[in-house]
């Protein structure tokens, strides 16, 4: 961890409220996390994220990176070869922002959040299901991957309008319309 | 949504390994050739997992 | 999604991965079932041999032409009997049993088809190929007339040819070994050695990925050559694109022609005229009989005994010459000049480093960027001579005997001429200058640098040891011309269409019904 000065004018503005100060706190206090740092170790993908205490994210981001260079490199440069800088990028800013979430959430006195809630969702164990009937079907012989895997643009088309049918949902419903819709 | 049931990755990863096992113990008595199992069968790991995941959430759900 | 879900889906997939490499790889570990496996294009595992044999009759008249086409197996010909082709074929079919092994062996069938003087040798495999998992390799041997035109085309075997007239060679991997062939021959070869030793005709080569040794080629050599390196000895003309790898060429009868990239070249007793081009390599020639062109990126020059003139381009490396009857040009980027012998002057361009001429004669022409010269004339001075230097000195040794007229000028030094009728001045910041005529006067010298300018008086010397030397003959290479005259080069056909065997030749293979030959437990190569 490394030491940082504390400023309450500062954390006030960048914030946008102002933090409820711990009684008898002291002017100036040690943040548990360095966005720098985060982002420094973050170079290697992953190692930010479990550096802010994120493992899952640093499983993901870790896998989503090597997955992609590796599809780059078996000849599949369209689209995978876009992903690689995304996935990177998108690491080292994700593992400052947390490390800053850290330390707002330092500051305002909650501890570091739980693990995410289990998923209340069927499409998590609906997807294992169905992708281990597709590989299995294609290692007893009765499907052909490699002609299906030629589709594969549907998936986005289909995650893409379950999006869009879940915004009308939600403004239906009185939601604000803006934020994504959860899986 | 009540606590869950049972754990799925406990359950899925337990099952594997017991499969594995009896899969291994057939395979060192010469009735089953090990590799061409395992390389056709595995993914009935991720279906059994995915399974369990619905069982759970619709067990969750129905308590 | 929680850090367990995301550790049992990697673990899951890990193992999924971690099966199917060990299904790929399960011959070299020897892990789950036996049978053929295929690493790096050679089967590997239990094997069975058995054999096959058949021949045919060729009219006589004309020239027998045979054309093989095989895959995964060795196929050799060689000069046999006239009048008659011979055929032996070694089937290897790579099955745990004898058994098992056999009844596949007797579905490959040896096919020798065609008519008149045209034979054609190959077998069924590409259909039981395209049916079966099962590897199985062909090797044939073949006995031809001597005077048979042949066309081999073999994947994946070694080819071994000797003692015909004419030959077109397409191989990959294993290589390939050409011997005493009276005619032409047209080889591409891929992935192997190339040997080549008696050609009585023309050879053209294409070869990518392996080394070759040419040797004693009547006619003149089109070679083409990537990654890999070449020896040439005794050809009458050489013409070569080369790529990545190192030339050797020694005894070549006519011309030398190189086109190299990444490549070093040396070359011995080239009796016509040598231009070879090439970068980031070295070019070192020995007796060139005619002139020398050369141009290097990236490389040296390093030339002796050229009889003719030098033109020679260099960067990033120096040129050394050594006993050149012809008039010299060389322009020297990153490098220095270092010439001996040269009979009929030199015209030189030198940047980033020093010029040594010694023991020329003729007009001398030079200009020198950041380097010092050193001019040394074998005998009196015979020629002009201009050197221009900057940022070095200048030294001129004037031999006994020579009639010159002076005008030497130093831009931040001294000028040293201490010979009769010669004056210097000295004109302050200006530099120093001398001038005037030497021995009554004669050749123009004009010398000009940014550092000292010296004249200095010395001996005749001998020219014992100026002499260029010619190229020396390494034997005319001579291959035995077959009893009939051999038709011109063969031409590329397309592949036959299978035909079966005529009924005269059914009961030749039945004579030789298949013979297991166990190969033991493995057949590793």
């Amino acid at each position: 961890m490394s030491s940082q000065s504390f400023d309450p004018q500062s954390a006030a503005s960048s914030a946008g409220a102002p933090p409820a100060l711990p009684p008898g706190s002291a002017p100036y206090v040690r943040l548990p996390k360095s966005p720098g740092l985060a982002a420094f170790l973050s170079l290697f993908p992953g190692l930010g994220q479990v550096y802010n205490g994120r493992i899952a994210r640093a499983f993901v981001f870790f896998f989503a990176w090597v997955g992609s260079i590796y599809l780059t490199a078996s000849g599949h440069e369209f689209p995978f070869a876009f992903a690689i800088p995304f996935v990177y990028l998108f690491n080292i800013i994700d593992a400052w922002k947390g490390a800053t979430a850290a330390n707002a959430r330092f500051l305002g006195g909650r501890s570091e959040p739980e693990e995410q809630p289990e998923i209340e969702s069927p499409v998590w164990g609906g997807s294992l299901a169905l992708f281990g009937v597709v590989i299995l079907f294609n290692n007893l012989g009765w499907l052909d991957l490699d002609r299906l895997a030629r589709w594969w643009p549907l998936l986005l088309i289909a995650v893409g309008g379950y999006f869009v049918y879940a915004s009308f949902r939600a403004r239906k419903a009185g939601g604000t319309g803006d934020e994504p819709p959860r899986l | 949504m009540s606590r869950p049931a049972f754990s799925p990755e406990g359950v899925t990863f337990g099952v594997c390994l017991v499969t594995l096992g009896v899969q291994g113990t057939l395979a060192n008595l010469g009735r089953v050739e090990l590799l061409p199992l395992l390389r056709t069968w595995w993914p009935l790991a991720l279906v059994l997992w995915g399974a369990l995941e619905l069982v759970d959430l619709w067990v969750r759900r129905s308590s | 999604m929680t850090a367990r879900k995301i550790a049992l889906l990697v673990l899951i997939v890990g193992f999924a991965a971690t099966v199917e490499t060990a299904w790929h790889v399960r011959g070299d570990v020897k892990i789950g079932p036996e049978g053929c496996r295929v690493m790096g294009g050679r089967f590997y595992g239990p094997s069975w041999g058995f054999e096959a044999a058949a021949e045919r009759a060729v009219a006589g008249g004309q020239a027998p032409r045979l054309e093989v086409e095989n895959a995964f197996g060795e196929v050799s010909v060689s000069a046999g009997a006239p009048g008659i082709v011979k055929v032996r074929l070694r089937k290897v079919v790579f099955l745990p049993t004898e058994e098992k092994a056999r009844a596949f062996a007797e579905r490959i069938e040896l096919r020798l088809t065609g008519d008149g003087p045209l034979v054609r040798v190959g077998t069924n495999r590409d259909e039981i190929g395209r049916r079966e998992e099962t590897g199985f390799e062909t090797h044939f041997e073949i006995e031809a007339p001597p005077e048979s035109v042949v066309e081999i085309r073999n994947e994946h075997g070694r080819v071994e040819l000797s003692g015909v007239a004419a030959a077109d060679v397409a191989a990959s991997f294993e290589g390939v070994s050409i011997e005493r062939v009276a005619g032409d021959v047209k080889l591409e070869a891929r992935h192997g050695e190339v040997e080549i030793d008696g050609v009585g005709g023309a050879l053209e080569l294409n070869s990518r990925h392996g080394s070759v040794s040419v040797s004693g080629v009547t006619g003149a050599s089109k070679l083409d050559v990537q990654h890999g390196d070449l020896e040439v000895r005794r050809s009458a003309g050489l013409e070569l694109d080369l790529a990545h790898g190192e030339l050797e060429a020694e005894s070549i009868g006519g011309d030398f022609v190189v086109r190299g990239q990444h490549a070093p070249v040396r070359g011995f007793d080239v009796f016509g005229r040598a231009h070879v081009e090439t970068s980031f390599g070295d070019v070192r020639l020995e007796r060139v009989g005619g002139e020398l062109y050369a141009r290097v990126q990236h490389g040296g020059v390093t030339a002796s005994d050229v009889t003719g003139a030098a033109n020679v381009e260099a960067s990033h490396g120096g040129v050394t010459l050594e006993r050149v009857a012809g008039p010299v040009e060389a322009v020297v980027q990153h490098g220095g000049v270092e010439a001996r012998g040269l009979a009929r002057g030199a015209r030189v361009r030198v940047s980033g480093s020093d010029v040594t001429l010694d023991g020329f004669s003729g007009p001398i022409g030079l200009e020198v960027d950041r380097g010092s010269v050193r001019l040394a004339p074998g005998s009196p001075l015979d020629g002009e001579v201009v050197a221009r230097a900057t940022h070095g000195d200048l030294r001129l040794e004037v031999p006994e005997g020579s009639r010159f007229e002076l005008e030497a000028e130093s831009v931040r030094g001294r000028v040293d001429a201490p010979l009769e009728g010669l004056t210097s001045e000295d004109e302050g910041h200006k530099g120093q200058r001398a001038s005037g005529r030497h021995a009554g006067g004669g050749v123009s010298v004009r010398l000009k640098a940014d550092g000292d300018v010296t004249l200095e008086s010395r001996p005749v010397r001998s020219r014992d040891g100026w002499a260029v030397a010619r190229p020396r003959a390494g034997g005319k290479p001579t291959v035995e011309a077959p009893a009939v005259a051999a038709s011109p080069t063969p031409k590329a056909t397309p592949r036959p269409t299978p035909t079966p065997a005529s009924p005269a030749e059914a009961p030749a293979a039945a004579k030789h019904p298949p013979q297991a030959t166990p190969d033991g437990t493995s057949t590793k190569r």
